[in-house]
């Protein structure tokens, strides 16, 4: 039991970052779900990963206000660029 | 994925100089587009034109450039439009915009030295991103070792690490805008946040292990 344990372990760490970012298969992701709800340790280090995705994105949210004027600037210039339709 | 011709960057002379157009000040050949053309225009590229500037602004570095390359893109998308399947927008954007960015980086390399602003341009917003609240110490702590460690990561692991994470493309479509198999994305990404994690077990912020 305990060999069978590790060894799902060790599948775990190898796809666990695709499952935190969605790109796992179905079957895989159900895997995982799963196990992550009985292991500890996987558990934890899935937290981790998925505070660091966080942190990362956070670090994008001042830059975000900015990015609204330039989208609208970049909208306006596509809209010169299909606006005088036939 | 099949996918239809992509405009590759290798353009005349003209081309080269079409980012310092100023908006709505486009040559009159542009607009001769067709309407069915335009009306293909705004259905599959002008909803993509926030991920287009949030990818673009990885690749430059700079909001002034990331804008340019937007619309050089946005330019070569037009003009490439009526070729264009319908299938998948969002990859053949993505690699229009890989081609623009390539080739705007070439044509400056030729009369400028590398700048190598990639690293300091991305320290300085992320500089400026650290939450400000007291209360929550260790998340700013949190939050500042990844950003430190983000930013000494080669260069090739930041971005891929910014285009999925902070950008939030899919695998395949961080592999289109870097011209690299979704096998690579993937390692890269994993390497990288590995490291993110052993700089934070490092600081006591994560548990000490052998990384994912």
């Amino acid at each position: 039991m305990f060999n069978l344990a590790r060894s799902e372990c060790h599948r775990v760490a190898k796809v666990l970052q695709s499952y935190l970012d969605g790109e796992a298969e179905p079957p895989t992701s159900r895997m995982l779900a799963a196990h992550l709800e009985v292991c500890r340790k996987c558990g934890l280090e899935a937290s981790t990963y998925l505070a660091i995705k966080t942190a990362i994105a956070a670090t994008a949210s001042e830059v975000t206000a900015v990015d609204d004027d330039a989208v609208e600037r970049l909208r306006r210039f596509a809209d010169g660029l299909s606006g005088p339709q036939q | 994925m099949t996918r239809e011709p992509v405009p590759n960057g290798d353009d005349s002379p003209s081309d080269r100089l079409e980012h310092s157009w100023p908006i709505g000040g486009l040559p009159t050949v542009i607009n001769a587009v067709p309407s069915a053309s335009a009306s293909a225009f705004d259905q599959y590229v002008v909803p993509e034109i926030p991920v287009l500037y949030r990818v673009a602004l990885s690749l430059a570095g700079q909001p002034a450039d990331a804008e340019d390359l937007v619309q050089d893109t946005l330019i070569r998308a037009y003009r490439a439009i009526d070729r264009f399947d319908g299938e998948h927008p969002r990859a053949w954007l993505l690699t229009i915009l890989r081609h623009t960015h390539l080739n705007r980086v070439r044509v400056r390399s030729a009369v400028l030295l590398p700048d190598g602003d990639g690293v300091a341009a991305t320290m300085d917003r992320l500089g400026t991103a650290t939450p400000a609240a007291e209360e929550i110490v260790v998340s700013e702590l949190f939050e500042a070792v990844v950003a430190e460690a983000l930013s000494a990561l080669p260069d090739k692991h930041r971005q891929v690490v910014q285009l999925v994470d902070v950008d939030g493309l899919s695998y395949q479509e961080a592999a289109d805008v870097l011209g690299v198999p979704r096998g690579t994305v993937m390692s890269r990404l994993h390497r990288a946040r590995a490291r993110i994690r052993t700089r934070l077990a490092a600081a006591g912020l994560a548990p000490r292990g052998k990384g994912m």
